[in-house]
């Protein structure tokens, strides 16, 4: 064990003393978004969903400008705008090794809930695709992303962790 | 001949199919019963005297009894807690023992505690520099008990031992059943900032004033619960399980600064000593407010006292009878009000404590919500036995102890706020008072079963918050509905859906799950919740909650008593229920594979012959007793005869109807024209009743429920006949989605393509 690694695992020991004695009840108990992947073959597209909690979204844009109020939004043109960069910046798809490009779709909010919506146009039908999603890991230490891909038939899923952001799935 | 032909037609009457002989079926292997509707005896206790087989205490049922006197002092100035403390215990168990096991929550907070170290995982590429700083920089919290000493009521020092959170105290001669034995314990310990560590107990430090606000819980030495079940409950406090403790009377006198407002578990008994005049007038004028809280303390008032620090000091004396633990809050920054609500023919005080910070939000929601809570619980258990109720603002918090609580929802430092606050509020103090009832009177154990208190609480916290939605219309205004964040079945969707390597049963020990809120509490609320509307019907499921809520008032109930009580109150069979939903990690998922339509002919369909055939008759040998049905694509089949009464095409039919029904009654009975042989699949492992709705030509809709029993014999799939008069034009499975169905894309026939949020947004946007 070398001692890069040693640092790594002291720190790690370290958070856990911070989470020690985790409070019983927030406001949903546990950080998590989930992300919908449909892969439609007929139109080579990634239709993507991401759910995440309003009052996690709204502490993201509020880091961003403190004015703004989101559901209702303040002002939805610099919501999404500030949404779009974080999205893009924070959570990323390849497939067959390259990084796809996000179509921003919309969003909406359905009660505790934001929907955010991306297109992806593929080129080439998918070999491998793999997902790196770093969404709110900078603001909650417990953040936990789950990811659902689905094509025809076919499912799988992931729950990435702030330790463990990526995972690749290779397709037949 | 003649016999034969009648056996056969007896055969196949009652449905036996013929197959050939089949050699290999002699080797095959045998299986034990895996009948998802096999009673529970493998996975119950055994009842006893203890506990009944009907899930209520039995006649040898007994319970600790543990009381405490204590004196406390809150040094503000130096953030310390010093106590001294008699325990009186008086063994109710049949069995002598030879120690005692106290709890020393307060330990986990030791800087070298075993809970610190108690997480795993890989390496961490990112790290919140609050967390950082903390961890890294600052040297760790050093908080834990100091024990001064532990000794008899004479004096004699008693030999301990501790090991981690449990002190074992060695007696000088074992306490025999129905003996008192009391004792002493001096502590004291370095209250930690609850805030930084995120901890269930400790202070909030406002730097803009220089004032701490402090919410104390599990902060003296405690008796751990000795039972029938567990023995000792010495399960060490790692964090997550919560507690296991006994009911008892408390007096305790509170030394905290002259300028401090305090509130605890249990009657205040000196309110003219602590209380300057005017507040002791409010305080009295406040137990006579039905309407509308009074405020004792007020944002001015507060304010004033905000930049002194008395160097006088109060004692605050307090008496709680039938308690199972004390927790106070106390600061020169609480604003306080209260009001007294009507339980029953009782008169209680719901009451809130906070700090300005918390206003405009606390004054205007918090006191009604602990009202409302107060009235919907008492409703659906029993009438709430505590003189008072206490919602304290805590920042972050959300912690429940016996008459009081504390709650987060802190508006910007304008005082603005999101809607999300507002109701994270309101449900978080609908939720923490409401645990007055579950685990604080119905004393279930913490530290083995998270799910029995907060998995109740969260079920009724659901239907206090649409009773709440109900009765203050312009709180919740434009909502129609109060947005509960839990107990809906499809909100458990994405839980219930996710990879099986991340999820736990609902009867696993908190410690060892993955994820615990939807584990402890939206799970097993949801299924309370389907319990109620889709299994038992609210009559039945009300009526039984209560009776365990009543049985087990003041009492420590286990899972299996919670389990054998709704169901020997309502004679519905629930073990299959109790089996999917709480001792696996199934998941419904509920389809409509095939629709197949029939109709009554003249001729016998193909499958007829190919039965007959192997006996080496023919149709014509069977006697005229039968209908025959056959699949309406089949090509024999002319077209005048499906557009018939299915009288018109068989002879034996009419003819046994003319025979057996006089004319009148027969002018009277309506005989269906079409029938549909229906599959329904079940690719999920969870047992439910199957709900569908049938669709008409005409229009029309009709529901049928068939009862979860429709699997007992074929868990993966089941046919139905379906009679009817209509041309079947849909079926649909689950229409209201109240099953929590985890896949929609098989519920429908014809396959309807489900049109996902994605294609509905974009098609919106384009509309």
């Amino acid at each position: 064990m070398n001692s890069v690694l040693l640092i790594k695992k002291a720190l790690l020991f370290l958070i856990a003393f911070i989470q020690a004695e985790n409070i019983k009840y927030f406001s949903h108990d546990y950080y998590v978004s989930t992300t919908q992947v449909d892969y439609l073959s007929e139109k080579n597209t990634l239709q993507i969903t991401i759910r995440m909690f309003i009052d996690d979204f709204e502490i993201m844009i509020q880091e961003n400008n403190s004015e703004l109020k989101v559901d209702p939004d303040s002002s939805s043109q610099e919501i999404n705008k500030i949404l779009d960069q974080y999205v893009i910046e924070k959570f990323k798809i390849f497939v067959n090794q390259q990084l796809v490009i996000f179509n921003f779709i919309g969003k909406e909010y359905k009660t505790d809930l934001i929907q955010v919506y991306y297109e992806v146009d593929l080129i080439e039908s998918i070999k491998s695709i793999a997902f790196e999603n770093h969404l709110l890991f900078d603001f909650f230490d417990d953040q936990q992303n789950i990811i659902h891909f689905k094509k025809n038939k076919f499912r799988k899923s992931f729950l990435l962790k702030k330790n463990n952001p990526k995972t690749i799935l290779l397709l037949k | 001949m003649k016999n034969f032909l009648y056996t056969l037609s007896i055969l196949i009457f009652c449905g036996f199919n013929i197959n050939a002989q089949d050699d290999i079926a002699l080797k095959r292997q045998g299986h034990t019963n895996n009948n998802k509707f096999k009673q529970l005896y493998e996975e119950f206790a055994s009842p006893n005297r203890y506990r009944t087989a009907a899930g209520a205490p039995g006649s040898d049922y007994y319970q600790q009894q543990v009381d405490y006197v204590m004196n406390l002092e809150l040094d503000d100035k130096n953030t310390r807690l010093y106590g001294e403390e008699i325990i009186t215990y008086k063994n109710n168990s049949p069995d002598q023992l030879e120690y005692l096991w106290v709890q020393l929550d307060q330990n986990i907070r030791k800087k070298d505690a075993p809970a610190l170290l108690k997480n795993g995982g890989g390496a961490e590429p990112l790290i919140p520099v609050e967390a950082f700083v903390a961890s890294y920089i600052e040297k760790p919290f050093d908080g834990g008990f100091n024990i001064n000493w532990v000794k008899t009521t004479s004096g004699i020092p008693l030999k301990y031992v501790i090991n981690n959170t449990m002190m074992r105290i060695d007696l000088p001669k074992s306490i025999q059943p129905g003996e008192e034995f009391s004792f002493k314990i001096k502590w004291w310990y370095k209250i930690n900032n609850h805030v930084k560590n995120r901890a269930r107990s400790g202070y909030e430090y406002f730097p803009k004033d220089g004032n701490r606000a402090y919410v104390i819980a599990q902060f003296f030495p405690r008796m751990a619960v000795y039972n029938d079940v567990e023995g000792w409950q010495n399960y060490q406090f790692w964090g997550n399980g919560e507690f296991a403790l006994n009911f008892g009377n408390y007096e305790v006198n509170l030394t905290v600064p002259a300028d401090h407002i305090v509130e605890a578990t249990g009657d205040l008994k000196n309110p003219r000593e602590v209380l300057t005049n005017q507040e002791y007038k409010r305080y009295k004028q406040a137990q006579n407010s039905f309407d509308k809280p009074v405020v004792i303390v007020n944002q001015e008032e507060v304010i004033e006292k905000e930049s002194e620090f008395s160097e006088k000091k109060k004692t605050w004396k307090y008496i709680a009878n039938n308690v199972r633990d004390f927790a106070f809050a106390s600061s020169r920054k609480f604003i306080w009000d209260m009001m007294a609500v009507k339980v029953g023919s009782r008169k209680v005080m719901a009451v809130s404590l906070y700090p300005k910070e918390g206003n405009p939000l606390w004054e205007e929601y918090s006191t009604v919500a602990v009202a409302q809570t107060l009235d919907t619980y008492s409703k659906y258990t029993f009438n709430y036995p505590y003189p008072k109720a206490v919602s304290v603002h805590a920042k972050n918090q959300g912690m429940e102890y016996p008459m009081i609580c504390w709650n987060y929802g802190r508006p910007d430092e304008d005082g603005k706020y999101s809607d999300g606050v507002k109701y994270g509020m309101i449900s978080v103090i609908i939720h923490e008072v409401g645990h007055n009832y579950f685990p604080m009177i119905v004393n279930s154990d913490e530290r083995q079963w998270g799910w029995m208190d907060e998995g109740l609480d969260t079920f009724m916290q659901y239907l206090t918050e649409q009773e709440f939605g109900e009765n203050f219309k312009n709180a919740i205004s434009p909502l129609d509905k109060y947005p509960s964040r839990r107990g809906d079945p499809s909100k458990i969707v994405p839980y219930m859906s996710g990879n099986q390597e991340n999820i736990s049963t609902i009867m696993s020990n908190p410690e060892n799950v993955f994820q615990l809120g939807p584990n402890a509490y939206s799970k097993p609320a949801t299924a309370l919740n389907i319990l109620r509307e889709t299994v038992m019907g609210r009559e039945l499921f009300d009526h039984a909650f209560k009776t365990y809520s009543q049985r087990w008032m003041f009492k420590h109930p286990t899972p299996e008593d919670f389990f054998r009580t709704m169901e020997d109150a309502s004679a519905v069979d629930l073990d299959w229920f109790w089996r999917g939903w709480f001792y696996s990690t199934d998941y419904v998922d509920i389809g409509v594979k095939e629709v197949k339509k029939y109709m009554v002919s003249s001729n016998p369909g193909p499958e007829v012959n190919k039965t007959l055939s192997p006996y080496g008759i023919t149709v014509d040998d069977l006697p005229p007793l039968y209908v025959f049905m056959v699949p309406e694509d089949v090509e024999s089949n002319n077209s005048d005869e499906q557009s018939s009464n299915p009288t018109n095409n068989s002879i034996p039919l009419k003819k046994y109807l003319d025979e057996n029904f006089d004319s009148d009654k027969l002018d009277k009975i309506s005989i269906p024209k079409y029938f549909y042989e229906i599959e329904f699949e079940k690719p999920g492992g969870l047992v439910m009743p199957l709900i569908v709705e049938y669709s008409y030509k005409d229009g029309t809709k009709e529901r049928v429920k068939y009862p979860a029993q429709v699997w007992r014999k074929n868990d993966k799939s089941v046919l139905k006949v379906l009679a009817t008069n209509k041309e079947l034009i849909g079926v649909k499975i689950d229409p209201d989605m109240e099953t929590a169905d985890i896949d929609n894309s098989n519920n429908s026939w014809p396959k309807e393509k489900s049109t996902s949020d994605f294609d509905k947004f974009k098609s919106k946007i384009k509309g």
